[in-house]
């Protein structure tokens, strides 16, 4: 059973462009708002399409987070993979990492493979005839998860949902229930014994999401992955009494999505 | 390992005197704690300038912070040293030989023999080759912890400030300032009364959150912090036995590394 992880990534140093055009009513930009459900799409349905990130530098990258898509809507006669390059333009080194396998269109990916320390990435739409509908993606996250050293402790609370009431009294004192929106799926879970090294990833990606303000996805040991926000703006880690060991006592998440 | 330590200074007290300065960086802005807005000499070619620090009091003093300098390139060839007088015309000057101050860049925070002199100054003994620049100037004693904060510390974590709003479909979304704390959480068990007193003074000279002090760790590396509480009380447990607990601390990482060249460090000062 794998230990829980976190991807994250820091959208801002990504440069996204298409091969095939953009409708500009959901341009590139879509993309690098950690917004699931603004999409970019493409303007054609042409075969052999390359949505391509540059990460800005060389990034070791085991797995690809697809969110918002619609890939089986649009999907090709030969696969559709993710690529990568040793140059934007897709001209040099090109490789498959792996072929994506869609479950459903918004139905959350991630795929995985062995480290690729590469710059340039693509989603690559193979064929020979052009697919059924505009290719659509709302999220894209390129990294190498950090796993936690150990499960979470006992004492956790995961899956419960959150909700926002407002209440009235009526007169006759009945009461009147309303909401806004639904729920949000809270996580309040504790890691200890972590080492030195989980301790350093840990404060580095408390300070690329910048604590509350940035989602990432959490990946439970279970394969459950969740969007989701740090529920404060400071999570420390705090030593122990055993030399190279950190412990992690409140780490609060909650789903950037309230639909549950 | 040698043992943390804060420097804590009331720049409302010094004075400083120098050479010509370029307009926008003057002098008052070595009373301002702010490391970044710096002083800036207008020659950037003389030779043999000084900048006089007239610290205000004849108290204790052992060590120097200077912040956010350009020492290693605003001079071609020769020596920065400090020196101390008991006057401002320096009739009694003593240098402190072995601080090679022009060997630093970013900033610089090392112990001296301990003084009560009052005046102090920089002499920039060679020829400019550019605008010296300095951004904080600290000339104190520093405050010595006897022993190690203990475990359960939090250090080198980071706070933000998030605002964030739900939108109608229940869409979390966030914005921050941009700017971000470092957060040190330590506790201090088994210190002396000395230890206590001295703290207390510190408080009331920082006067709780407001002004900045220099807080650095076993290893040298150096914060340019803010106490995080305006109470952070010294208990009493027993007579030469007092706790610091949750001393919290907000601020940021400076590049200065902590020297003591005139102090051995002796292992069993960590042994209680």
């Amino acid at each position: 059973m794998p230990n829980p992880s976190i991807l994250y990534t820091d959208l801002s140093t990504y440069t996204v462009s298409s091969s095939h055009g953009t409708n500009t009513s959901y341009p590139l930009s879509n993309l690098k708002n950690y917004m699931e459900t603004s999409y970019w799409i493409g303007s054609t349905k042409t075969e052999n399409q390359r949505l391509i990130f540059d990460l800005g530098s060389a990034v070791p990258v085991t797995t690809v987070v697809i969110a918002g898509h619609n890939l089986t809507a649009a999907a090709t006669d030969n696969g559709i993979f993710i690529q990568y390059a040793d140059d934007a333009a897709f001209t040099s080194g090109v490789t498959s990492a792996t072929e994506i396998t869609s479950t459903g269109d918004d139905i959350t990916i991630r795929e995985s493979f062995g480290t690729v320390t590469k710059r340039y990435w693509a989603i690559y739409w193979s064929g020979t005839v052009p697919f059924a509908a505009f290719p659509r993606i709302g999220n894209v996250f390129f990294g190498t998860p950090m796993e936690f050293t150990t499960p979470y402790d006992n004492g956790y609370k995961i899956e419960n949902a959150e909700y926002k009431t407002n209440e009235a009294t009526t007169l006759s004192g009945t009461s009147r229930m309303s909401q806004t929106y639904k729920g949000r799926i809270i996580y309040e879970i504790k890691f200890s014994l972590q080492n030195t090294a989980l301790k350093t990833a840990f404060q580095t990606f408390v300070k690329t999401v910048r604590g509350r303000m940035y989602p990432f996805y959490f990946i439970d040991s279970d394969g459950t992955q969740r969007y989701m926000h740090l529920d404060s703006d400071y999570v420390p880690v705090s030593s122990t009494n055993a030399t190279g060991y950190y412990n992690i006592e409140t780490l609060k998440l909650r789903t950037q999505a309230s639909t549950f | 390992m040698q043992l943390p330590r804060l420097l804590y200074t009331d720049l409302s007290k010094y004075t400083f005197t120098g050479p010509a300065v370029e307009s926008g960086y003057s002098l008052y802005n070595l009373n301002n704690y702010n490391r970044n807005s710096t002083v800036r000499f207008l020659d950037a070619s003389g030779t043999l300038q000084y900048l006089i620090i007239d610290t205000g009091n004849t108290l204790a003093k052992n060590a120097i912070v200077l912040d956010n300098v350009n020492f290693d390139t605003c001079m071609d060839a020769g020596t920065i040293r400090l020196e101390s007088s008991t006057s401002d015309d320096f009739v009694d000057a003593f240098r402190y030989d072995g601080l090679f101050l022009e060997d630093y860049t970013k900033s610089l925070f090392m112990s001296f023999p301990e003084t009560t002199r009052r005046y102090f100054r920089l002499c920039f003994d060679g020829t400019m080759t550019s605008k010296c620049e300095i951004g904080n100037i600290f000339i104190s004693k520093l405050l010595k912890f006897n022993f190690p904060y203990l475990y359960g510390y939090k250090k080198d974590n980071y706070e933000y400030k998030t605002n964030d709003t739900v939108t109608i479909s229940g869409l979390l979304r966030a914005s921050n300032a941009g700017y971000e704390k470092l957060v040190n959480e330590f506790n201090f068990k088994f210190q002396t009364d000395s230890v206590k007193n001295e703290f207390i003074d510190f408080i009331k000279c920082v006067r709780g959150k407001a002004y900045p002090f220099y807080f650095t760790d076993s290893d040298g590396t150096t914060t340019y912090v803010h106490m995080a509480n305006d109470y952070t009380p010294a208990m009493v447990e027993s007579f030469n036995l007092s706790d610091i607990s949750n001393l919290t601390m907000k601020g940021e990482l400076t590049d200065a590394v902590l020297e003591l060249p005139y102090e051995k460090i002796y292992e069993d000062e960590l042994i209680l």
